[in-house]
């Protein structure tokens, strides 16, 4: 194991928490469920959690060690209501009240608090059974300002019980011995540029931004020297060869913009930084296997 | 000159929704779609959302603005239409909306400074939707524009986008609105008190305080003037959307796991009474690969390269990782192509358009032009094959004008 996959294990082995974030299309979830699956392999078990709609871990940590959890807002909204007014069969009354509901679900800061708490409640339990948590968060800007709520909460209340899950939301989150944040890239300017972003804003926010994976790095098909082979190739060929060749300076050249960009992160950033191969198209649930092997290694 | 297959879809249309999970190209895609619009003559216009620096790299401007912005890069494509873009700016666009809305520049202040509208109109997860429809209604309403495209934004649910009116209107509907306003000559504590059978009110002042349920009271205290405004604005964009005119299009990646992704778009946008016109399935390889076998016989025939026994070795390292991108490649395509059969027996008899995939190494503005090519193929405008050669030329001369801009480390990413 590298320095810096070890970086990896100590994560896994020491957060109850580990956010996990990056631009749409980077192969967060695919992360997501690789570091479960290794947190699963060095802990024993592990739940891999997200927000959404269309939920996907489920599909992509198969039927082993990892719990998949996809929290709901509809659902959480009673249950966290009772808990925070000690009023549950009021709160199960008003989630029936439809005009009601949807001014909660509107309503923005309730909606990510009722979330941040349900996920509090998910980690706190998990972790009394020494299992980590690893969240699917959304993409880039969309996390960043859910997991910003609380800081905006407790600016506008300072006291009563939603300035209570936001102060109690805010102490998991920053707490940097519990919970640590990974940032999903591409070796793209793109998605460079937004984790460079990410990483500052989280460090500004106070926090732990642990560890940068930069997802599908290529490898250089010809080597520097090589490409007289490659010309010589291109001419003794049919048209397919040609437009192979073709093919393989695209990618040799591609393979350098995107060293180049790795290298930029790098120097613009002081964190921890692990490149995974570029993986041709299996299966999702196949492709998280292959990453949670690479970061073993 | 009518167009055939995606070109006949869109030519007409006002208004061209681009839905589709994040990552995928949507932003991309959508000025295709406009520039293709400004060829066929329209003055079209790009709303995006996604800060993409490369979009404005492609559009040839130095960045996007809340206002549309004219675009002159392709303009050989497009002698008789006008491209525009715009990359929206959610605060702004609040900010334009109050100024509108609200006449009185103390009541306008009055309202900025109100916690709720601050956190609302600047931190809201979900105000970006808001904005969204809220800036298409302004467009849409000064007709300076014969087509918009919409680029949807990234979001985990595509289709908070298209609910935002709908929620927009539920959050200022008289059901949640009467929890909140105060009744004449009362202030209102008074009021919550009075309404104290209101099992609803007394549980939110236990969640958020009285200071809580106060701002919130204050914010639609502020804006009781406005909510007839806010709740017709909402239905108009709602009809907007709804319009028959209006296409919708579902933009995926030929990944098997965004195909699940863009079938659940498909089946919530027809659940709102939106059925998605096409599909558009971005970045697909064809593969023109050779035989297996062929690269080595080529090389043999280049005998003359191939001196000592160290040159061998080299030669036959080379030969292996080229066959391993062959094999790459092969997969990569095998599943492409699986992924677009799948898409296309889901979407029958609605039809799924294919751009191609462009090489990592090609500038912003040449692969727009690749993709423009791909997608249009005959319905393209005659000069793309020369622009897009020339873009080509230009990115392996750095030197000349029009090359990729480079920017260096320490400049604004710009944008969240």
């Amino acid at each position: 194991m590298d320095g810096e996959n070890a970086h990896i294990a100590e994560l896994i082995d020491r957060r109850d928490l580990l956010l996990v974030t990056g631009k749409g299309g980077t192969g967060k979830s695919t992360v997501v469920a690789a570091l479960a699956l290794l947190s699963a392999r060095r802990r024993g078990r592990a739940v891999a959690a997200e927000v959404s709609a269309n939920p996907r871990l489920a599909g992509l940590v198969g039927n082993g060690t990892v719990r998949s959890v996809n929290i709901d807002l509809e659902k959480a909204v009673a249950p966290a209501l009772g808990r925070l007014t000690g009023m549950p069969a009021i709160a199960a009354a008003v989630v029936r009240n439809r005009a009601l509901l949807s001014f909660i679900r509107t309503s923005p800061a309730v909606r990510e608090m009722i979330l941040l708490d349900e996920l509090r409640d998910l980690v706190e339990r998990s972790a009394r059974e020494r299992t980590p948590v690893v969240l699917d968060l959304p993409a880039t800007g969309h996390a960043l300002s859910f997991l910003d709520t609380p800081r905006a909460v407790r600016r506008m209340l300072r006291v009563g019980p939603l300035a209570q899950i936001a102060r109690r939301a805010e102490e998991l989150l920053l707490d940097r011995n519990r919970t640590g944040l990974v940032a999903v890239a591409l070796p793209e300017e793109l998605p460079v540029n937004e984790t460079i972003e990410l990483v500052r804003r989280a460090r500004d926010m106070g926090l732990g931004s642990e560890v940068v994976v930069v997802n599908q790095v290529p490898v250089s098909p010809v080597h520097e020297g090589d490409h007289d082979l490659l010309d010589a190739v291109s001419e003794h060929g049919g048209l397919a060869l040609e437009r192979f060749a073709q093919t393989a300076r695209d990618e040799s050249r591609g393979a350098v913009r995107a060293r180049e960009q790795v290298e930029r992160l790098r120097a613009s950033l002081p964190v921890r930084v692990v490149e995974l191969p570029r993986y041709a198209a299996p299966e999702p649930a196949e492709c998280a296997r292959l990453v949670a092997e690479a970061l073993a290694t | 000159m009518s167009g055939t297959g995606l070109s006949a879809l869109i030519d007409r249309a006002p208004l061209v929704v681009c839905l589709g999970p994040g990552g995928v190209g949507k932003t991309t895609l959508s000025s295709v779609l406009a520039l293709h619009r400004a060829a066929t003559g329209a003055r079209a216009l790009v709303l995006t959302i996604d800060p993409a620096r490369r979009l404005a790299d492609a559009l040839g401007v130095a960045g996007l603005t809340n206002d549309p912005v004219e675009v002159s890069v392709f303009r050989r494509l497009h002698p008789a239409g006008t491209l525009s873009a715009l990359m929206l700016d959610p605060a702004s666009t609040f900010d334009h909306m109050l100024a509108v809305l609200v006449a009185d520049p103390v009541r306008r202040a009055a309202l900025m400074e109100n916690r709720f509208y601050r956190h609302m109109s600047r931190s809201l997860a979900g105000t970006l939707e808001y904005m969204a429809v809220e800036r298409l209604h302004d467009l849409a309403a000064e007709k300076r524009f014969d087509g918009i495209v919409l680029d949807t934004p990234p979001t985990t649910n595509a289709l908070d986008f298209l609910e935002a009116p709908d929620r927009l209107a539920s959050f200022f509907s008289d059901r949640v609105v009467r929890f909140f306003l105060p009744e004449t000559g009362r202030t209102w504590t008074q009021r919550l008190f009075a309404r104290a059978g209101s099992a609803a009110l007394q549980l939110m002042t236990r969640v958020g305080g009285e200071e809580f349920v106060g701002e919130t009271v204050g914010f639609f205290q502020a804006f009781s003037d406005l909510l007839g405004s806010f709740r017709s604005r909402g239905v108009e964009v709602g009809r907007l959307l709804r319009a028959p005119s209006t296409v919708f299009l579902v933009v995926c990646a030929p990944d098997p796991a965004r195909l699940d992704e863009a079938r659940e778009i498909d089946r919530r946008l027809a659940q709102a009474g939106c059925r998605a016109r096409a599909f558009l399935v971005n970045r697909v390889d064809e593969a023109f690969l050779p035989e297996a076998g062929e690269i080595e016989e080529a090389l043999g025939r280049a005998t003359a390269l191939l001196g000592g026994s160290g040159e061998r070795e080299r030669a036959r390292l080379f030969v292996e990782r080229l066959e391993a991108l062959r094999h790459a490649q092969a997969t990569g395509a095998a599943v492409h192509a699986r992924v677009v059969d799948e898409l296309r027996a889901y979407a029958a008899p609605r039809p799924v358009f294919t751009a191609p995939a462009v090489p990592a190494g090609q500038s912003p503005r040449a692969a727009l032009l690749a993709i423009y090519l791909g997608l249009f193929a005959q319905d393209a405008a005659p000069a793309a094959a020369e622009e897009h050669a020339q873009a080509l030329s230009d990115d392996r001369d750095p030197a000349m004008p029009g090359a990729p801009h480079r920017r260096g480390a320490d400049e604004d990413a710009g944008g969240p």
